[in-house]
């Protein structure tokens, strides 16, 4: 008599036994994966590095080797994404019997439980991954230590790396088993599988490309500092890569794995590994009670419930109606006739918005009907969904919820940051891999790092002038463009652009620019104990616009403990200040130097310290008496908006130091250099005698030189 | 046994529309009897077999195996083999693939008998099913079903793409399997002359309900087709009014009923009057069939296929 229980397929080493013959060409994808990801991959990278470094003392190249392992291998990698396709196609495999009733005949006529097939086949597929997964990369530790590759801090990273392609794995599997459940053919559940994984970076798209469109205190999509994640394991693969590359980690992107530095990156990536763990979890158990609930009659429909079919009509329309919308808008904008947001664009942007809508939509119903006779179908939510869109763009439009308008409760604000990109820039990096600490790729960058506001309620007050008058303004010409950063203390950073109006109270400005906070946030010259030693060695200038001067090295304490003394009375005048010169640290390759990058110090009338110190160490240059006997001659041009030019070149010493007392020259930027107050259609060119370049520069308004007003005959402003 | 008991099941067709596909049929299918599932296309042949092997489940009724339920209940099951009319292969497998796989499903399956048939049937163990022909492939379902060792096996329009030898072939494994071991087959078909010699008995499907269901022996014993040639007309009238005529064709004087009575009754009720020629026939199951369904007012020729 037969029995069930008897059978070897109703016995867990049965089962997975007769389920591994017909899925060997699965495990040898993920075999060939694994071997070209860990054997091979880090191999070809530790070769490559050796090249480079073959140079380089024995200690650094180990250095680099242990650097370049665990970012190949480590949770700096961004190789999660293969691995969630590669669950994507288990899933398929596993489950992709329930979409052909000629194979529905097969499985489910034998004398098997529906939950012994679902529970078997999902473990099958989690050790056809995992298995491999555990030799390969197991394996692959021990001949890292033998090739001196690989520390205690960077087996444990790997480990955990194989972990978290574990979770990726599993979860994009359960979502993709899910989606199987729900459909009844293999490209549609396919395509639903890659559909629900991409939701996150899909509509994360769209969101900040409406708001780049119409919001004009949008960031840039670039320049966000707090990197987002999602709840699926497609868009959230990427996400620890992002965050370690975005400017807060740029140090840490390249640097040797320690403990520490994996809790703070582990830290900030937990949440998103958290997500998809939750994900997947919660697909799992939905896709098991939908395969209980599932008919086999099923198999060859599209999609099955009814109510997922609305769903995802839904979301696939009104994500395509937006996505045509904003590449109409991307396509006026080119058009500088067009208008930005003007009338016609938006009524050419609606009416994309609702053909895309409507097309996609009716598409999505013929292949729920498998016949083009769907595509008239349920017109009631095509309508339904064609209006959605077009409603969502136009609460963009209309900024209905306050982008441009925000700012928050400050009792909820850890921290914030007022940032900006300065004319004069500077940036700092250890020469070939070495810990990274100190490092900063611009002063936007340190920023970044170093400012923590903590007088919120004043940031508050000059945000909310700078949006407004952002808002409101026509051109940035009126004020700074600057940047506000909020640190929640939720773990929420939100970010607003400005527009800082030269007319806002300089009493609102100083109760930021006068802060010890602010100072140390900005300024390179704090937070410099990593790169003090280094500095000491690098090449020294000073420049006044019109020439410079080279000092000695091993005068970098000196200088920055003057210039810190000097901004103790900084201020928002200040800061708008013209410099009057610029004290420039430079190191460059080849490597006789341990690091690379130029820090430049921008010296201002009120600096007494500093300017003491330059004269001290024969390094000032007054830039009218010590630089007019080095100028052969000037140039001074006229370009009136009535095509009416005029130019004349002098080469009397008192007429050239005459120009040099009042001009201000374009390589002399201050923090906050105002473009309203100069003569932009007169300019001058200098050219020295040693033709050594040809500084350039302007004439404020209300400052030329009387003589130059007459021979140019100068309209007034 | 194998018991249905008002059993339904309806699909969603296109839009809102349902389609019957079952319709409370209720059902007992005799141990070691072969039973016949007759119908035309879409009378809901498969979808009967498919609820009674538990791929898919009514909306309605039960179906129960030795009083058991079939639907996801591997004991149930484990009696069981159903063969569909297109059988699913392992891609690039061969026949001694599918009996190893079918060894690990079912605990009583033979491989040596297995083998001894796939020798029998000229069909190679090691070679690609997917170079088999339609017929072969069907052959080498049955032997499966066979070789399994179940008590009842399922089989979707079990002769469809075999040559007569072949088909008699299986017959014969049929009747021996049933008289050696007990087996139960269940056969469905849409043409009633590929599968009368060799069934128990018949049910008739149509439109998702059952028509008729019944011994064929039963059917035979009591239905007679008797030729005859009248002395005269009033011998004629006389005989007709003493008989329960199921049909009547006439030609000339040469007439052919199809009578509701057993032979003796049907001779005894002709000696009564006077006739120049008479003669009892052996009726076909078509005919029995097409005088049944007709007395329920359904034209039977619109259904059975020739």
């Amino acid at each position: 008599m037969t029995s069930a229980k008897s059978s070897s397929i109703n016995t867990f080493s049965g089962m997975q036994k007769l389920l591994f013959k017909r899925s060997f060409w699965l495990a040898a994808l993920n075999v060939l994966y694994l071997l070209l990801y860990y054997p091979a991959g880090t191999i070809i990278q530790l070769v490559r590095i050796d090249m480079i470094n073959e140079e380089q003392p024995l200690a650094a190249q180990l250095q680099a080797r242990f650097c370049e392992v665990s970012t190949w291998l480590g949770i700096r990698s961004s190789r999660l994404f293969p691995v969630v396709l590669l669950g994507i196609i288990t899933g398929l495999q596993a489950f992709g019997y329930l979409f052909s009733m000629v194979k529905m005949d097969f499985y489910q006529s034998q004398p098997v439980s529906g939950k012994r097939v679902f529970f078997g086949k999902f473990v099958h597929g989690i050790l056809l991954f995992e298995l491999p997964l555990l030799v390969i990369g197991g394996l692959t530790i021990p001949v890292l230590y033998f090739m001196h590759s690989l520390n205690g801090a960077g087996t444990l990273e790997i480990l955990l790396q194989m972990a978290r392609m574990s979770i990726y794995f599993i979860s994009g599997y359960c979502v993709t088993i899910f989606a199987a459940m729900v459909t009844g053919n293999l490209l549609v559940a396919a395509g639903v599988s890659v559909f629900i994984n991409s939701m996150d970076i899909i509509f994360r798209k769209l969101l900040l490309s409406y708001e780049q469109q119409f919001f004009k205190t949008f960031v840039g999509m670039y320049d966000l500092p707090e990197k987002y994640y999602g709840i699926f394991p497609l868009g959230n693969a990427f996400f620890g890569s992002e965050l370690v590359s975005s400017g807060q980690y740029m140090s840490d992107s390249y640097s040797p794995m320690s403990l520490q530095l994996m809790g703070t990156l582990y830290s900030r990536i937990f949440p998103a590994d958290a997500a998809v763990v939750l994900t997947g979890l919660v697909c799992f158990i939905a896709g098991y009670c939908l395969f209980k609930e599932r008919k086999a009659e099923s198999a060859g429909k599209s999609v099955i419930f009814a109510s997922v079919r609305g769903l995802i009509k839904f979301i696939a329309g009104t994500a395509a109606g937006l996505g045509i919308g904003i590449l109409i808008f991307d396509v006026f904008n080119v058009s500088s006739d067009a208008g930005k947001n003007g009338n016609a664009t938006m009524l050419i942007a609606a009416g994309g918005i609702l053909c895309s809508a409507f097309l996609v939509s009716s598409l999505i119903e013929c292949i729920y009907e498998q016949s083009i006779r769907g595509f008239f179908k349920n017109l009631w939510q095509t309508t339904i969904i064609c209006a959605a869109a077009v409603l969502i763009m136009l609460t963009f439009r209309h900024d209905i919820f306050g982008y441009d308008r925000f700012v928050p409760d400050a009792s909820k604000v850890a921290y914030a940051q007022l940032t900006h990109y300065p004319e004069l820039d500077s940036n700092y990096s250890p020469a070939g891999n070495q810990n990274l600490q100190g490092s900063f790729s611009s002063l936007m960058d340190l920023q970044r790092q170093n400012m923590k506001l903590t007088n919120i309620p004043a940031v508050i007050d000059i945000a909310k002038e700078g949006q407004a008058a952002l808002v409101q303004s026509e051109d940035d010409e009126s004020g700074f463009s600057a940047q506000v950063t909020y640190y929640m203390k939720n773990g929420r950073i939100i970010s607003r652009n400005l527009l800082i109006p030269y007319s806002m109270e300089k009493k609102k400005l100083d109760a930021v620019w006068k802060s010890e906070e602010y100072r140390e946030g900005y300024f390179p010259v704090y937070h410099d104990e990593e790169r003090v030693q280094q500095l000491e060695n690098w090449d020294l200038q000073y420049l006044n616009g019109v020439a410079g001067k080279k000092g000695p090295q091993g005068l970098y304490r000196k200088i920055a403990q003057a210039y810190r003394e000097d901004l103790a009375r900084y201020d928002a005048a200040a800061a708008m200040a013209t410099p009057i010169g610029i004290i420039r640290f430079d190191a460059a390759w080849p490597v006789t130097k341990d690091s690379t990058g130029t820090i430049s110090l921008a010296v201002y009338p009120g600096f007494k310290n500093t300017i003491a110190l330059l004269k001290k160490e024969n390094l000032w240059l007054d830039p009218a008496a010590d630089c007019a006997d080095r100028i052969e001659k000037i140039t001074v041009s006229y370009y009136g908006d009535d095509g009416q030019n005029a130019s004349r070149t002098y080469t009397d010493s008192g007429k050239i130091e005459e120009i040099l007392r009042h001009m201000k020259p374009d390589d002399l930027g201050g923090e906050l250099t105002r473009t309203d107050d100069m003569r932009w259609d007169v300019s001058i060119n200098i050219i020295p005698k040693d033709e050594s370049g040809s500084p350039t520069g302007n004439f404020p308004k209300d400052d030329i030189p009387s003589f130059i007003v007459n021979d140019l005959q100068l309209p007034k402003e | 046994m194998i018991e249905t008991m008002h059993l339904t099941k309806k699909f969603r067709g296109e839009g809102k529309r349902v389609v019957t596909a079952v319709n409370d049929v209720s059902l007992k299918l005799e141990d070691a009897k072969v039973f016949g599932l007759v119908g035309t296309n879409g009378a809901g042949k498969s979808t009967l077999l498919r609820i009674l092997s538990g791929v898919m489940k009514q909306d309605d009724g039960m179906v129960c195996i030795d009083r058991e339920p079939v639907y996801n209940n591997p004991e149930s099951k484990a009696k069981l083999f159903f063969v569909p009319s297109d059988s699913y292969f392992f891609s690039a497998g061969c026949p001694m693939d599918m009996g190893v796989y079918y060894q690990c499903v079912y605990d009583t399956f033979d491989m040596q008998k297995y083998l001894k048939l796939l020798k029998s049937f000229n069909l190679d163990p090691e070679r690609r099913i997917s170079e088999f022909s339609k017929g072969m492939k069907k052959q080498l379902s049955i032997l499966l079903a066979l070789s399994a060792g179940t008590r009842y096996v399922l089989l979707d329009e079990t002769f469809d793409g075999l040559d007569p030898l072949v088909r008699q072939a299986m017959k014969s494994l049929f009747a021996n399997e049933i008289v050696s071991r007990g087996l139960t087959p269940v056969l469905s078909s849409h043409n009633l002359r590929e599968i009368e010699d060799i069934c128990d008995s018949i049910g008739l499907l149509h439109q998702g309900g059952l028509l008729l269901s019944s011994d064929i022996e039963d059917m035979k014993l009591g239905m007679q087709k008797i030729q005859v040639v009248f002395a005269s007309e009033d011998d004629r009238k006389n005989a007709e009014a003493m008989l329960h005529i199921l049909t009547h064709e006439s030609r000339g004087r040469l007439h052919t009923y199809t009578v509701s009575a057993s032979r003796e009754e049907a001779e005894q009720k002709f000696r009564g009057v006077s006739t120049v020629f008479f003669e009892v026939l052996p009726l076909s199951l078509e005919e029995i069939f097409i005088s049944e369904t007709e007395a329920s007012g359904y034209d039977i020729r619109k259904i059975i296929l020739n």
